[in-house]
C-alpha cells in the first residue's frame, strides 16, 4: 500500500472542502481523483504533498506515517519525498531547464553525478539538450515535460499530478498524456492525478475516484465507473446519459443508458423500443450524433448515416444496456435534468 | 520547527513595527501634537486658528488656487497628447514617452532656474527672442509658477491618460460604433466614462504633489511675492525668528488636507473603477490624422521644446559663461565652472561628494529596510499587515516638508541624551525616512508576482525555508530591490527640501549649493551643479540598468 488516507478532513473558513475521506493507493497503481471545480479533490492532494494541513485524520506514505492528528505527526513537505506536477507548471523563471531540474537534488544536497541524473530526467521527457533554456523560450508543452523531469528526477515513489494538462491546448493534452502514464509504468511509480475531465481520466487511470463536494461519491475502474454509476450526478458527470421513463412509476429509481447502445435494428424481441423525434444533428467526424426528444425527454443517439431534422425514428434498446440508480432517502434529487 | 518559524516571524513584526514607529509615525505624530497644543492645551481648532491670527490664511488659498490651476493646465497640456500617442499613427513613435521621462526626472528646482533665466531682464528672451517679452511679466507672477509646475508635472497625468487610453480595446468602440454611435457620441458615453476613474486618480494625486511642491515656489513664488504651505512652513521653521507654532500648524493643515484627498482618491478608484473585460487584448481602435498630422507633429514638437528645450538650453550655456551678463562668445565659454566642482577642496566639489556619499548611505539603508518590510507584509496578514504596509508607505502620502519638520522635532528633542540631529547621519536618515516607500513598493510588488506554486514546487522537490529564500525568493525580488536602491539614489542626489531643512550649518549638498549659488547671483557655477547632478543620475540609471539586463539573461 503505497498511499493511505485515513479520515482527512478540511475546512477553510466555513466550507468545509473536504468531508472525512479514505483512500487507499496501490503501489504502481494509477489513480485519478475526478470532479468538478470546488469538490475537494485539489485539496486532497495537497494534504497527500503536505501543502495543506488537514483538519483532522492520518495520512501515511509508504507505510511511513506523515501526518497524524491524533498522534500530533505533521512531517513537512520537504521531507515527504513525493514528486509533484502543477498545474501552471511553476517552473523558476529566473533558472535554466537544467537547473529547475536540479533543484530537488541540490536542495537536498544530492549531488553526486548530478549531471548525469539530470540528464537522464530529460531524457525521459524528450528534452535531452535543452539544458541550458530558459522556460520562457519554451513552448507550454515542453515547459510542462520540464517540470515532469524535475518531478522524478529524485526518483520518487509517489508522483501527485494536479490538472498537469489543462493548461494545454487539446492536440498537445494528448500526446503528453500518453508520455506521462507510459512513464509512470516505466518508472513503476505510484500516481494521483487530478483532473476535472472525463475523458482524461478515463483514458490515463487504472482507478477513478469520483469527487463532489468535498465527498468521494464512487471509487472504481473507469469502466465502472462508465457503465455503472452509482448517483445520477456521476451518470450525468462521466458521459453522456439518456435517462429512460420508469415503468414502475417510482421517482427514487432512475434508470439509464448510454447512446452508444441505442440502435436503429431490432436485435432480440426483448429490445425495448422508443420512438424519437430528431431535432438537431452534428457531425464529429466517425459519426453523427443526433439530439432527439424522446417523450419529451432530451436524448443522444449516434449513426452512421445523417438523419433528417424532424425525421421520426423507432430506436432499440437491450435491456441489459439498462442501468438503475437508486437514490438513497435524504439525497437531492434532479428532475430538473431528466 | 513551524513553532520556530513563528516566533521568528513575530519577532520580525516587532522589529518592524518598533523601526517604523520611531522612523515615521512619532515624527509625524509630533508635529500634529505640536500644532494642535498652545500654551499646553489641546484644541482641535488650533491649527486653524494660528493660522488666522498669524494671517496666514493667504498662503493657505494661494497653495489652493496653486493646485487647482496646475490641475487644470496639466490636464489641457496632456490630453491631447495622450490622445495622439494612443489614438493616432503618432502612436508608432515610441520615443516619445522616453523623452518625456526628461522632465518628469528634472528636478522641479532645477527647470525653474532654466526658465527664470530665460524669462528674466537681460535673459535670453530679452536677448534673442524679444518678441516674447510681452510675456515676461506674465511669467512673474503666479502664472508663471503654475505654468513651470504643469510643465514639470504634466508627463505624468499623459501617462494616466495614455495608458488608460490603451485599456479602451477597439471591440469596445467597434460595439458602440456598430450600434450607430458618432464619434462624438461615442468619446461621451465610452470612452470618457471609462477613463474618469483612471484621470480623477491622476488629477488628485497631481494636487496633491502641487500642494507639497518646494522647489518651484522656493525659487520662483518667493521671487514674485507668491508664498504657499511649503515656502511658509521653511520659513518659520529655518529662518529667524523660528516659530514653530506656526510651522507645525501649517504643517498639520498640509498633511491633513493631503490625507483627505488621498481619502477621497481611493473612494472614486473604488467606486468607478471598471475593469475592461476580456483577457484577450483586441487590438485598439485607431484614427487616421491624414493632412493634419502636421499639426500633431507641430504640438508634440512645442511641448518638447517647451518642457526640455528651454530649461536645459538656459542651464547649460550658462553653466559654460565665463562671465555671466556677457555675450556667449567662444571666447566666453569655458568648463572651468564643471572643472572646479570635481576639484576636492572647494566648496562646489564637497557639496557634490556630500550629495553622493550620503544618497549611497541612504539608497543602501533604504534597500535592505525596504526590503525587510516588503518580505514581511506580503507574508503576514491582518490588521499588523496593514500596520505594517500602511505605515512604510505613509511618506508617499505625508508631504516631504512636513516629515522633515516632524525628523527636526523629534532628533531635536531636548529630552534625548543623545542625537545625531546636526550631523550628516541625520541627513542620511531623512532621505531613507522620506523615499522608503519605493523599495518597499517595488519589493511588494515583484514578490506579489511570483506565483505561490512556485514556492510550492521549490518545497516539494525537498528545499527548506532557508533555501527557498535563497534560490527562489531572492533572486525573482532582486530586480525591485535594484529599483528600489536606483530610483532613492537619484531622488536622494538632487534632494532639495529636505537637505535645506535638516543639513547641519557646516554641510553643503548639491541642491542646497544650486539653491544658494542662485540666490547669490552666482549662476554658472550652480548650473554647472545642476547638470552635474542631472547628469549623475542618468548615469547610474544606464550604468545600473545596462547590468540589470545582463544579470538577467544571464
Amino acid at each position: 500500500m503505497s498511499i493511505v488516507v485515513e479520515n482527512v478532513e478540511k475546512t477553510f473558513g466555513s466550507v468545509r472542502a473536504l468531508q472525512p475521506t479514505n483512500v487507499t493507493v496501490e503501489t504502481g497503481e494509477f489513480v485519478t481523483l475526478l470532479g468538478p471545480s470546488g469538490c475537494g479533490k485539489t485539496t486532497l492532494l495537497r494534504t497527500i504533498a503536505g501543502l495543506e494541513v488537514p483538519d483532522n485524520g492520518t495520512i501515511k506514505l509508504l507505510d511511513r506515517v506523515v501526518f497524524s492528528k491524533p498522534q500530533g505527526i505533521e512531517v513537512r513537505t520537504e521531507d515527504r519525498g513525493v514528486g509533484m506536477v502543477f498545474q501552471d507548471f511553476a517552473l523558476w523563471p529566473h533558472m535554466t531547464v537544467f537547473e529547475n531540474v536540479a533543484f530537488g537534488l541540490r536542495a537536498r544536497k544530492d549531488t553526486a553525478q548530478l549531471r548525469e541524473r539530470v540528464g537522464w530526467a530529460l531524457d525521459r521527457v524528450q528534452l535531452g539538450g535543452y539544458d541550458d533554456r530558459y522556460p520562457k523560450q519554451l513552448s507550454g508543452g515542453q515547459q510542462q515535460r520540464v517540470s515532469f523531469a524535475r518531478a522524478i528526477v529524485t526518483e520518487p515513489k509517489i508522483i501527485l499530478l494536479d490538472e498537469p494538462l489543462s493548461a494545454l491546448d487539446a492536440v498537445l493534452r494528448e500526446g503528453l498524456r500518453l508520455m506521462l502514464r507510459s512513464l509512470a509504468d516505466e518508472l513503476g511509480l505510484t500516481a494521483v492525478y487530478v483532473t476535472h475531465d472525463q475523458h482524461e481520466a478515463m483514458s490515463i487511470s487504472d482507478r477513478i475516484v469520483v469527487m463532489r463536494e468535498g465527498v468521494m461519491l464512487q471509487t472504481g475502474a473507469p469502466e465502472d465507473v462508465y457503465n455503472n454509476p452509482e448517483e445520477l450526478f456521476i451518470a450525468e458527470f462521466v458521459g453522456t446519459t439518456n435517462f429512460i421513463p420508469n415503468p414502475n412509476g417510482s421517482s427514487d429509481e432512475h434508470l439509464m443508458t448510454r447512446p452508444e447502445f441505442l440502435t436503429l435494428e431490432k436485435d432480440s424481441s426483448e429490445d425495448l423500443e422508443f420512438s424519437g423525434t430528431v431535432e438537431m444533428v452534428s457531425y464529429v467526424g466517425d459519426r453523427y450524433e443526433a439530439q432527439l426528444s424522446v417523450d419529451d425527454r432530451h436524448w443522444v443517439a449516434y449513426f452512421d448515416q445523417r438523419p433528417r431534422i424532424g425525421q421520426e425514428l423507432t430506436l432499440y434498446l437491450s435491456p441489459r444496456h439498462v442501468h438503475t440508480i437508486r437514490e438513497e432517502v435524504g439525497e437531492t434529487t434532479k428532475e430538473g435534468l431528466v | 520547527m513551524r513553532a520556530k518559524q513563528t516566533i521568528r516571524r513575530h519577532g520580525n513584526t516587532a522589529i518592524a513595527i518598533a523601526l517604523l514607529t520611531v522612523l515615521i509615525l512619532i515624527p509625524v505624530v509630533m508635529v500634529l501634537l505640536r500644532s494642535f497644543t498652545v500654551d499646553r492645551v489641546f484644541h482641535p481648532l488650533n491649527p486653524i486658528r494660528t493660522i488666522l491670527e498669524g494671517e496666514l490664511a493667504e498662503v493657505l488659498f494661494n497653495s489652493l488656487q496653486l493646485g487647482i490651476t496646475v490641475v487644470i493646465f496639466t490636464t489641457v497640456i496632456a490630453a491631447p497628447l495622450a490622445y495622439l500617442t494612443s489614438k493616432t499613427e503618432l502612436a508608432r513613435a515610441r520615443w516619445i514617452d522616453v523623452a518625456l521621462l526628461i522632465p518628469f526626472m528634472t528636478p522641479p528646482y532645477i527647470a525653474t532656474m532654466g526658465w527664470i533665466l530665460f524669462m528674466q531682464p537681460r535673459g535670453v528672451v530679452e536677448e534673442y527672442l524679444p518678441f516674447l517679452s510681452i510675456f515676461q511679466p506674465l511669467f512673474f507672477s503666479f502664472w508663471g509658477v503654475a505654468f513651470v509646475m504643469s510643465l514639470n508635472l504634466y508627463p505624468f497625468i499623459y501617462l494616466v491618460i495614455k495608458n488608460n487610453l490603451i485599456e479602451i480595446t477597439g471591440s469596445l468602440e467597434d460595439a458602440g460604433a456598430v450600434h450607430g454611435g458618432s464619434f462624438w457620441y461615442r468619446m461621451r458615453r465610452i470612452i470618457l466614462p471609462l477613463l474618469l476613474s483612471g484621470y480623477s486618480m491622476g488629477a488628485l494625486l497631481i494636487f496633491v504633489k502641487t500642494l507639497a511642491e518646494f522647489g518651484t515656489p522656493a525659487t520662483l513664488g518667493r521671487r514674485v511675492g507668491f508664498y504657499v504651505f511649503t515656502t511658509e512652513i521653511y520659513q518659520y521653521t529655518r529662518m529667524f525668528p523660528i516659530d514653530f507654532a506656526r510651522g507645525t500648524a501649517l504643517a498639520s493643515v498640509l498633511l491633513i488636507t493631503c490625507m483627505l484627498i488621498w481619502y477621497v482618491q481611493q473612494l472614486i478608484a473604488n467606486k468607478y473603477k471598471y475593469s475592461i473585460v476580456g483577457g484577450r487584448s483586441g487590438g485598439r481602435k485607431m484614427y487616421s490624422l491624414g493632412k493634419f498630422r502636421f499639426l500633431g507633429w507641430a504640438y508634440i514638437g512645442l511641448l518638447l521644446l517647451v518642457s526640455i528645450g528651454v530649461p536645459y538650453w538656459s542651464i547649460i550655456t550658462a553653466s559654460l559663461l565665463r562671465f555671466w551678463g556677457a555675450d556667449i562668445t567662444l571666447a566666453n565659454i569655458t568648463f572651468d565652472h564643471y572643472i572646479e566642482l570635481f576639484t576636492p577642496g572647494t566648496l562646489g566639489g564637497s557639496s557634490l561628494w556630500n550629495s553622493v556619499y550620503l544618497s549611497v548611505i541612504a539608497a543602501t539603508i533604504a534597500m535592505f529596510l525596504g526590503t525587510f518590510l516588503g518580505v514581511l507584509i506580503v507574508r503576514s496578514r491582518g490588521f499588523l499587515q496593514r500596520f505594517i504596509d500602511s505605515s512604510s508607505l505613509l511618506s508617499n502620502t505625508v508631504p516631504r516638508i512636513v516629515i522633515v519638520v516632524g525628523l527636526i522635532l523629534l532628533w531635536n528633542s531636548p529630552w534625548l541624551p543623545a542625537t545625531i540631529y546636526n550631523t550628516a547621519a541625520m541627513v542620511a536618515v531623512a532621505y531613507v525616512v522620506a523615499f522608503l516607500p519605493y523599495t518597499v513598493q517595488y519589493v511588494k510588488a515583484s514578490y506579489q508576482q511570483i506565483d505561490i506554486s512556485l514556492f510550492h514546487a521549490a518545497q516539494v522537490s525537498g528545499a527548506k525555508p532557508g533555501y527557498i529564500n535563497r534560490r527562489i525568493l531572492f533572486p525573482l525580488i532582486r530586480p525591485g530591490m535594484v529599483s528600489g536602491w536606483i530610483m532613492t539614489f537619484i531622488i536622494s542626489v538632487r534632494e532639495l527640501v529636505a537637505s535645506m531643512m535638516i543639513r547641519p550649518p557646516h554641510i553643503e549638498t548639491s541642491a542646497t549649493f544650486i539653491f544658494r549659488q542662485f540666490d547669490q547671483g552666482v549662476i554658472p557655477l550652480g548650473m554647472a551643479m545642476a547638470f552635474t547632478t542631472v547628469g549623475i543620475t542618468v548615469v547610474v540609471l544606464l550604468i545600473v540598468q545596462g547590468g540589470q539586463k545582463q544579470l538577467g539573461n544571464g
